[in-house]
């Protein structure tokens, strides 16, 4: 019974009038793994995720979720699978308890609300009308209603959009406790910190395709990509002195040097400089060792696209 | 969970929204009754007859009012709350569910009837108590056949107005700019003998004038029976039909600029 995919898509294509928002996108995703789906807007996320939801009607390729036809959603099917759409109100005058008891209504075998009351962190909440909740607290309700018919597989639509710092950690914690439950999830987000969170696996859109797909610390080569180095030099102290692979990398503005190098042998190399410096009694201000980030690869390829 | 018990929670909670939405009741429950009383301090006291139905000033004004207070809670209910709902993606999200489109539909309207025939008995009991107003038991039962077939009749017009409204914003313009001057010359603010006989006519094609005149008639002295206009409720039913089948076929579930 079980499959191992729960998402299955070939040569997925779909236009609106002239302009096509999916151009061709190919991709499974196996039963359990949370999957985060990165892109600017437009790129083709959310049109993707809605046929997948059952929402909209694709124009060509093949779509399985859960084993069955998105296109033709049914009862039994919606049962097994949670949505939390992008902007989406709730129900004001209903409080959180009330919330999640009509929705519970409408599933065979509905989780205890108690139990996802704290699984989402609202108890101190439970008797509060949706319409009181600050928007981190709403945003975890919206999850909640999401678990609350015991689905299978959820999908999270830019879950933390336009959130303060904290509410997003909020809605993180959330999300983090249905990965615990063994759930699939696919999320989309143009946050990279997101994705990097939260997924096991990232598929980057652009212009309606995938450009890039991959563990959010090998996409686009990144685990290959060079280490950064970078630092200041001390006016007191000349570029011209440094070892050899840092010489070419200053840049002097008068006051002192600015040395940024990039190295795939970043111990060696950290080492050579750190000598230096110590032999010196030279403090290297701002000294930093930056991995090139999800987002730097992120703007990368979708810039590449762009281009091409 | 069985077809009943769907609809029986569904309908639980739609009561709870609709009571806890002090705007809504004001407009469904408070509004009629200020028109009942407001009126009636103006034109309660005519002591003429209307000549189609025979009824005395507030005699006329009770039913009258029970018809607004019908086309209120349903016509206008609905259509205003179901394209909020539908703007503000709450529609979108019960879509992913599986509650089912009959589930949905079927509560949303027994709460509509629900609330048209409560607010009939509040306008029923309030001219009793008011001006004097009395039906018999026999007219009492064609007053609910009226109420309830009506109720249903405007409700899927409420349904069907959802797909020409085309934003929250413009719900409430689009919602009154039908139902008010209806209610001018359907004769619900006062007899249409008065009226330009091309408005009469006018007000004779929609469904309000014929449910006004069903409940007219339900209060006539000059009435047998139970009251029952049969040729009038049919034009209601006929109405509502065709609301029913333009919602069936054309309602949406998402705010227009779905992406």
């Amino acid at each position: 019974m079980s499959d191992p995919h729960a998402i299955e898509i070939s040569g997925l294509r779909k236009s609106y009038g002239d302009v096509e928002a999916v151009r061709g996108i190919d991709l499974r995703v196996k039963s359990g793994e949370v999957l985060a789906i990165l892109g600017p807007n437009g790129a083709g996320k959310t049109t993707t995720v809605e046929i997948l939801e059952g929402y909209r009607p694709r124009s060509a390729g093949s779509v399985s979720v859960l084993g069955a036809d998105p296109a033709n959603p049914t009862r039994a099917w919606r049962e097994r699978i949670g949505i939390v759409l992008q902007d989406c109100e709730l129900l004001g005058q209903l409080t959180v308890r009330e919330s999640l008891a009509m929705y519970a209504g409408y599933y065979r075998a509905p989780r205890d609300i108690d139990e996802t009351i704290a699984l989402t962190g609202l108890q101190e909440k439970s008797e509060s009308r949706a319409g009181h909740l600050s928007g981190g607290q709403r945003r975890r309700l919206d999850v909640a209603l999401a678990l609350i018919g015991d689905p299978e597989l959820i999908f999270l639509d830019e879950p933390t959009t336009g959130f303060d710092p904290e509410a997003r950690r909020e809605a993180w914690t959330a999300i983090d406790s249905m990965r615990t439950l063994g759930k699939t999830i696919i999320l989309t987000t143009h946050y990279m910190e997101e994705a990097q969170h939260l997924a096991d696996r990232v598929a980057v859109f652009a212009r309606g395709r995938i450009v890039a797909e991959g563990a959010p610390d090998e996409i686009g080569g990144r685990a290959e990509m060079p280490t950064t180095i970078s630092f200041t030099l001390p006016p007191k102290a000349a570029a011209s002195d440094l070892p050899p692979v840092f010489r070419a990398g200053a840049q002097s503005d008068g006051s002192g040097a600015f040395v940024s190098v990039e190295t795939h042998n970043s111990v060696e190399t950290l080492n050579e400089l750190t000598s230096w410096a110590l032999e010196r009694a030279i403090e290297l201000e701002d000294l930093s060792v930056r991995r090139p980030s999800l987002e730097d690869i992120y703007l990368r390829l979708t810039d590449e696209e762009g281009a091409s | 969970m069985s077809g009943f018990k769907l609809l029986a929670h569904q309908f639980r909670y739609d009561q709870k929204l609709f009571w806890r939405s002090p705007p809504t009741v004001f407009f469904s429950v408070a509004l009629p009754l200020i028109f009942l009383f407001l009126l009636g301090a103006v034109f309660g006291d005519a002591a003429e007859r209307d000549a189609k139905y025979g009824l005395l000033a507030d005699q006329y004004l009770v039913p009258a009012i029970m018809t607004l207070g019908i086309v209120s809670a349903t016509f206008v209910n609905i259509a205003m709350v179901i394209t909020y709902q539908r703007e503000m993606g709450v529609l979108k999200r019960l879509r992913g569910t599986p509650l089912p489109t009959w589930g949905f539909v079927g509560a949303r309207t027994a709460t509509s009837v629900v609330n048209a025939a409560m607010i009939a008995v509040v306008i029923l009991a309030a001219g009793k108590f008011a001006y004097g107003i009395d039906v018999t038991l026999t007219r009492l039962a064609g007053m609910v056949i009226v109420t309830l077939v009506g109720s249903v009749s405007l409700t899927a017009l409420g349904f069907a107005l959802t797909v020409i409204i085309p934003s929250q914003a413009a719900a409430t313009a689009i919602t009154n700019m039908i139902v008010l001057p209806l209610y001018f010359i359907s004769g619900v603010f006062g007899s249409t003998e008065n009226l330009p006989p091309a408005l009469a006519t006018i007000g004779k094609i929609f469904p309000i004038e014929h449910l006004g005149a069903c409940m007219f008639q339900v209060f006539s002295p000059s009435a047998t029976g139970i009251g029952l206009k049969a040729a009038d409720l049919a034009i209601v039913v006929a109405w509502g039909v065709a609301g029913m089948l333009f919602a069936a076929l054309r309602f949406h579930w998402e705010p227009r600029e779905g992406r």
